[in-house]
């Protein structure tokens, strides 16, 4: 195994897993606020990668298409939040699961009409790439680096120094005492909705330079999402952080030694932690039900 | 005889109206919802009865109509056999599986059978394509013998075939509906606590239902095996999950007649709209959405209600 190759996988994994941090993230937040499965957090991470593609072939600029995508989908989340998740955050769980899905479905009917069913390659932003450690590493996944941190830290900062955030970090561990307190369950409910789904908009549009844009993309990204949410522990965003490293990692050190390990690696992760420890690794106890 | 007939008129009547469409409609369009409709019937008895949702039923569709074709194809000639074969890796593939995850909560669930889903197409079409024949899948439709004077190839004896096949498994359906441990697994969904303080079993109840719903969906495997002659990776694609839960909740989870009158609808609504809109799934999530927020119980739900209304007026 060259050392030159392994140290390609490990930078490569490295960007890898920002953007699964980015999808992921919102499922967690999801979960742990509005206790739903969110699956159509894909379908609006396919909707970032193509409206940014078309806004890009239109204006030009990346940076500003990816403003664009931004208003966009939080309009679009908005809209789906008050039509489709307001009457069902009573329900059990499998039915949130069954519409999420169904909206995730009806979104890539939607992209293979408004787009094609071709795979679509879509050019970096920013070109060029620099040596590091002897490989030659793309400055654009540098870029997806230094923005998946710099989300970070606003997240961060969002949830314990704003007020709506420490309500959304209480609402994580108990809605009732909150809306005791006085503070709109449903508002706080609808902020998260959108922040999430702007979240895996970005990583939607991050991702697809990296990746050629397709109807499906969605779909094969559910899995490794739903595993790095479960992973970190759902609610968590530390814990979500590091999964995502490690899930990135895993996958790209596993491809270079024995291809079918993509698949298979992170599905026995998947199974070996939710048989040990189901509330992830910096899950908190409270949300095992 | 009365009696009987009382007990038994649901299965009786599905089968009379799947016969007497036989002359209205075409024969292959039967075939593949009687078909698609024991598929259903596995999703249905594992959401309904298990409380299990699974994205992942395609799997134990791949195994049956693989564990088929591999044995008709390398070893003997008897579709029959060839069925029980399929039955056999079915059970002991859920048998094997189910102890594993059944202790998973509901959406863990859902999402690992996913994606062993994923990891079964993979291993078919990737790992082991030197046994299973990778994407081309495996042809063995002229390597079928008749037996007892059914020619499996033959479209008509076929579909009386699989009518027996139908009626037999709605029978059995039924049978375990009004049975007792049918009431024990409507208990385990509303209250698992208290099943426990009755002395029975949660644990081996919910697997119990998943073997049951994993063999029927074996069965429909194998039945799409010898209907086609053919098997390929495609039909254990992770896309397909989708449909099968989309027919079940349209249906009625959880009913008799749900499952055969989902996959009637999903299977003509499937040939008339391929021709007018090219993308399916606009079609499979809308419907999903709408069900779910507005009939929850599926169309045999709708038909219940409109009854009771009609009962009280």
């Amino acid at each position: 195994m060259d050392i030159n190759l392994l140290g390609t996988a490990i930078l490569f994994g490295f960007s890898d897993g920002c953007i699964f941090f980015l999808v992921s993230i919102g499922l967690s937040l999801c979960f742990g606020v509005m206790r739903i499965i969110s699956l159509d957090q894909c379908a609006y991470y396919s909707l970032g990668a193509y409206i940014t593609y078309s806004f890009t072939l239109i204006t030009g600029n990346f940076w500003l298409s990816l403003i664009i995508t931004v208003g966009l989908i939080a309009l679009i989340a908005l809209g789906v939040e008050k039509i489709i998740y307001k009457n069902i955050y009573a329900k059990p769980i499998t039915y949130t699961m069954i519409i999420s899905f169904g909206v995730l479905l009806f979104v890539i009917g939607v992209i293979k009409y408004i787009w094609g069913l071709s795979p679509i390659p879509v050019g970096q932003p920013v070109k060029g790439d620099f040596i590091l450690f002897g490989t030659a590493f793309p400055y654009y996944r540098l870029c997806i680096i230094i923005a998946t941190f710099v989300v970070y830290g606003l997240i961060y900062c969002f949830l314990n120094k704003t007020i709506v955030g420490k309500a959304i970090r209480a609402s994580i561990e108990d809605i009732e005492k909150v809306e005791a307190l006085g503070i709109n369950g449903y508002k706080l409910f609808t902020i998260t909705f959108v922040i999430a789904c702007v979240l895996s908009a970005l990583g939607g549009a991050f991702h697809g330079s990296l990746i050629m844009v397709e109807p499906n993309m969605g779909l094969h990204i559910l899995l490794y999402m739903f595993i790095t949410a479960v992973l970190g522990g759902l609610g968590s965003l530390k814990g979500t952080m590091i999964a995502a490293i490690i899930i990135g990692e895993t996958i790209s050190i596993g491809s270079i030694v024995w291809a079918p390990s993509t698949i298979i690696v992170p599905f026995l992760t998947f199974i070996v932690v939710l048989l040990i420890k189901p509330t992830g690794l910096f899950g908190s106890k409270l949300l095992k039900r | 005889m009365i009696r009987t007939f009382k007990k038994l008129w649901q299965p009786l009547f599905v089968i009379t109206i799947v016969f007497v469409a036989r002359f209205f409609v075409p024969i292959s369009y039967l075939t593949e919802v009687i078909i698609f409709s024991i598929f259903i019937m596995s999703c249905n008895f594992l959401l309904g009865y298990g409380g299990l949702l699974s994205f992942g039923q395609p799997l134990y569709l791949g195994v049956g109509a693989y564990a088929t074709a591999c044995y008709l194809f390398y070893f003997g000639q008897n579709p029959l056999i060839g069925l029980l074969m399929g039955l056999i890796v079915g059970t002991i593939f859920a048998l094997g599986i189910g102890v594993i995850i059944i202790k998973l909560r509901s959406d863990y669930f859902a999402l690992t059978n996913a994606a062993m889903n994923v990891v079964g197409f993979f291993l078919v079409y990737d790992l082991f394509s030197n046994i299973t024949g990778g994407m081309d899948g495996i042809w063995f439709l002229t390597k079928m013998n008749p037996v007892f004077g059914i020619d499996f190839t033959n479209t008509y004896h076929f579909f009386i075939f699989a009518e027996i096949v139908l009626l037999i498994i709605l029978l059995l359906t039924q049978y375990i509906m009004n049975s007792m441990f049918g009431t024990i697994c409507l208990a385990c969904i509303s209250n698992e606590k208290k099943v426990r303080f009755l002395g029975y079993s949660v644990f081996k109840t919910k697997l119990l239902s998943f073997i049951f719903s994993s063999v029927l969906a074996s069965l429909a495997g194998s039945l799409y095996a010898i209907y086609f002659g053919y098997v390929c990776p495609s039909m254990m694609g992770q896309e397909k999950a989708g449909e099968v839960v989309a027919t079940t909740i349209l249906g009625g989870v959880g009913t008799l007649f749900g499952p055969i009158i989902g996959a009637a609808i999903i299977i003509g609504a499937k040939d008339i709209i391929s021709n007018i809109i090219q993308n399916w799934e606009v079609f499979v999530g809308a419907l999903l959405v709408i069900v779910v927020l507005k009939a929850d119980e599926g169309i045999v739900g709708l038909v219940n209600d409109y009854i009771k209304k009609q009962k009280v007026i």
